[in-house]
Order: structure tokens, then sequence, then C-alpha cells
């Protein structure tokens, strides 16, 4: 029978016809089912290189929490190694149970642990390395070593929405004028010995200001007040700056300017203020200028300082440039600006095996494979 | 400040002292210092010696650390060239020791491995 045996050719052929569509309708069903079960990369990262010990948690570029606890020293103190470090033991625990409990997450949700691991104070480094070990074998999950000064960056991208400026990284502990180029951010300009906020700070202990919340901030208070110009040295050396002949100077006539009542403690905060910002904006203009760059970053402590970002400001009006700033949650050294600088790392492959985890107090910035950047 | 002064007393009568010739001190034994701490379970006790093991001691200070597991208890060596380096060494040692077994107090337990994604 013909017929029959088409029929029964076809119905062969329907079956298998269905077959195939039966499994590749599972194979699509199993490549969506992935796709919905797509996880949102969750980081943690601890910081804690200097005096502000803070955990933050960071999702796909949104700060879930970010608490922070600050060393303060009593006035003409300045912050040791040693007592920073049992500063940051006491507290770490305390802040990493904050920002778990802001984020209202759990650490299984966590993808990776993000830590500092340079630059800045070894033992206080160290203070938060061992915690961040710890969590990331007991919670099983892989370690991102990040480098401070790159987190600022990262963090002042992330917030501002800067394409590619020229960043002014200025804080106690670090200042540079950095700019990215070719997978590394390029110090085009740095310091040859103090820090801009280092020489504040320092100051600050002259004038006996307090340290709460920050002496820099403290500065800047009193620098509003200032009437009187003391014209200071001036350093600017080619692309790089210098303050420690500023510190010098004042350290030795601050007394006798003050006590004779040639000038206040406000005139000579406004003189400082103004000569060593003056200097961070030439720099940051020799740099603009000779990368053709349209966009300014300010990012580190000192970076809250709103006489520098008005002085940056009048600058890049100038050029018809635009600034760049973030409020002191993200200037000041934070949890989630590890965070985001280990989110960006963790996503372009980067792991830190447990052996590697040492610290380090000297880590350039352009030390660092930029593999996140094109 | 206040808890600053056992260290403070101990490094005033030290450091302004120089007692010995080179070639005495490096003939000289190495002061010693040996910790055993137990722990609630031997991988809780792994845990907190990877976590303590990574970070050399500084260079100056001469002295070094020794690890080594028996079940749960984490025995540590310390060696360093006087007393009062090996002071120091075992002083911040303990603070760093202390602070790892309150995080797995506090975090723990060690979640199970499937795979093992810290190594």
């Amino acid at each position: 029978n013909p017929g029959g045996a088409r029929a029964q050719v076809s119905s062969v052929i329907q079956l298998l016809v269905e077959t195939i569509i039966q499994k590749s309708k599972g194979l699509r069903a199993r490549q969506l089912g992935q796709d919905i079960h797509f996880k949102m990369v969750m980081i943690i990262g601890l910081e804690g290189s200097a005096n502000k010990i803070g955990v933050g948690i960071v999702q796909e570029g949104k700060v879930l929490s970010n608490p922070r606890c600050t060393y303060v020293t009593p006035p003409g103190q300045g912050f040791i190694p040693h007592d920073t470090a049992k500063h940051h033991q006491a507290h770490v625990l305390e802040v990493l149970h904050m920002a778990l409990a802001e984020a209202d997450v759990t650490p299984q949700q966590i993808d990776a642990i993000a830590y500092t691991k340079g630059p800045g104070m070894a033992a206080p480094l160290i203070s938060v390395a061992v915690v961040a070990r710890t969590i990331a074998q007991l919670w099983n999950k892989p370690i991102v070593a990040v480098n401070h000064c790159i987190g600022h960056i990262e963090m002042g991208r992330l917030i501002t929405g800067a394409e590619n400026p020229t960043v002014l990284y200025v804080s106690g502990g670090n200042t540079q004028i950095i700019a990215y180029l070719e997978r590394k951010y390029r110090i085009f300009g740095e310091t040859i010995d103090l820090a801009v906020g280092n020489c504040l700070d320092r100051f600050a202990r002259i004038l006996m200001l307090s340290n709460d919340p920050s002496p820099g901030y403290n500065i800047e208070q009193m620098a509003k007040k200032g009437r009187k110009f003391l014209p200071l040295p001036y350093c600017v050396k080619g692309m790089d700056v210098s303050f420690s002949g500023i510190l010098s100077y004042l350290e030795e006539r601050a007394d006798k300017l003050l006590k004779t009542g040639q000038y206040t403690k406000a005139d000579l905060c406004f003189s400082l203020q103004e000569t060593v910002f003056a200097m961070l904006v030439e720099t940051t203009e020799r740099a603009m200028a000779h990368c053709g760059s349209q966009e300014v970053l300010i990012c580190g402590g000192v970076g809250c300082n709103l006489r520098l970002q008005q002085m940056m400001g009048k600058m890049c009006e100038e050029r018809d440039a635009k600034l760049y700033t973030t409020d002191e949650s993200f200037c000041i050294d934070n949890g989630a600006m590890i965070a985001q600088a280990g989110y960006l790392m963790y996503n372009s492959g980067i792991r830190t095996p447990l052996v590697d985890t040492w610290i380090t107090q000297r880590f350039r910035t352009d030390d660092v494979q930029v593999t996140w950047r094109d | 400040m206040g808890d600053n002064s056992v260290d403070g007393a101990g490094n005033m009568e030290s450091d302004e002292e120089i007692s010995e010739t080179e070639e005495t001190l490096s003939t000289r034994q190495p002061a010693v210092a040996t910790l055993e701490v137990p722990f609630n379970t031997s991988r809780e006790a792994e845990v907190v010696r990877n976590s303590l093991q990574v970070d050399p001691e500084p260079k100056r200070s001469g002295s070094s650390k020794t690890f080594t597991l028996k079940e749960n208890v984490l025995c540590v060596e310390i060696r360093s060239p006087d007393v009062r380096q090996l002071r120091t060494a075992v002083c911040s040692f303990m603070d760093l020791l202390h602070l790892v077994a309150k995080t797995v107090d506090q975090f723990g337990p060690p979640a199970q491995q499937s795979k093992k994604m810290c190594v």
C-alpha cells in the first residue's frame, strides 16, 4: 500500500521534525534560564590605608552602603601607624556589620572581596587586609587587591560620569596629576616631597586647630575669615610641585607673625590655601594643555575643599573645560571606592590569590594594568 | 595617649643604648616565643593561619614567624634577635590574631567549599 508507506514515512519525518523542535526549544529554554538567572555583580570593599576605616558595597555601579569611621587625634597631634592600626582593629568588624545591614545583603550575595593593597601606612593596611582575607575564606569568595589611588579615580569617574578627565588626586598622603593613556593611569606630575594634604594637616598642628572632622576642613573654615595675604614660597617645578619649603617657611615664622599681631591665624590659613591651590591649578592646567583634555576631575580628601574647587573651576571656565568634583562621602577615603575599582577589575577577570594579598606602603598608580579600559 | 605608656617606656630606654658590637649580635641565640591557640575546628585554624601568614615581618625587625597546624590548634613560633623586638613582634601578632579570631566568630563558621574560590 504505497499510500500507507508514504503516510508512515511522513509520520516518521514529522516525529523527527517535532523532536528537533523540542530539543532546540529545550536548548533555548536553558539559555533563557541562564539569562534570567544572570546575576548583577556585587563587590564589598575594605579601606584603611590612613586614619579612616571604611567598608562599602557596590552593585553594578550602585553604592548600596558606605559606612566609615575616622580616627581623630587631639589638636597638635598627627596620627601614627601603631595607634591608627589599633583604631582600625577596634572598629573594622563593626563597620563591616553596618555595611551589610545598610545594604541589606547577605554574604552569599557578594561576588568578591576587594581591599586596599596600598599605598598607605603598613600597620593599618595589614589590619584591614587580614579581615578581608578571613571573610574571603569564610564566605568562599575570591579576593581582588586594589590600588588606593585607582579607587579614588574610579569612584570619581562613576559618580561624576566624567569621560576621560585629567585627574587631580590630592589627599593627606598623595598629590598626583594623572591622565589615562593606553591601559595605564599615567602620572603626569606629582609632589616631589609632601602631599598637599600633609602640608595643610601639619600647618593645622602648628596652629593647634582641631582635627575633628579633619584638620583640612578646619583650615578651610578659618581661611574664609582671612583678610591679609602673606606672600609664601611658590614651588612649581615643571609638571611637579613641592610643599616642604612652604611648610618650613611657615614653621619658622608662624609663631612670631601671630604674636606680633601682624597676621591672624585666619590670614595664615587663607595665604597657605591660596598659594598651594594656585600651584595645583597651574600644574593641572599644564597637564590639560599637554593632553588636549577638556575635563578635570578632582578626587582625594583635599578635593572636598570648596576654595580649591572654585579656583579650578575658574581655570576650567577660561579654557572652556568642564570641572567634575564629588562630595565628602566619596572624596574622603571610603570602602565603596575600593569596591568600585574592585568591581571593574573583577569584571575584567582579575583575581588575587591569597598568597599575593600582601600589602605594600608604596604602590605607584602607573604600576597597575588598567585592563578594564580601552 | 594613655594606652601607649608601656611601649613608650620600653622604647625610650633601649633606643638610646648602643650596647653590643655587630659580632656579638650575629652569634647570639634568638629569643623565641611559642604560641598554641585552639579553634573550634581544624578548618577554622587553617583559615586563621592563612590570613596571618601572608604578610612578612618588617625587615628591620629581624623577626620571623613560623606557623604549623596540629588539627584544630594553630601553633606559631616567633623568633627575634632580642627581647625588645620579640615583645614588639609578639604584641603586633597578638593584636592581629585577636582580630582574625573575632572575625571568624562574628562572620563564620567557614562555608562549605564545593569549589575553592579563595585560593
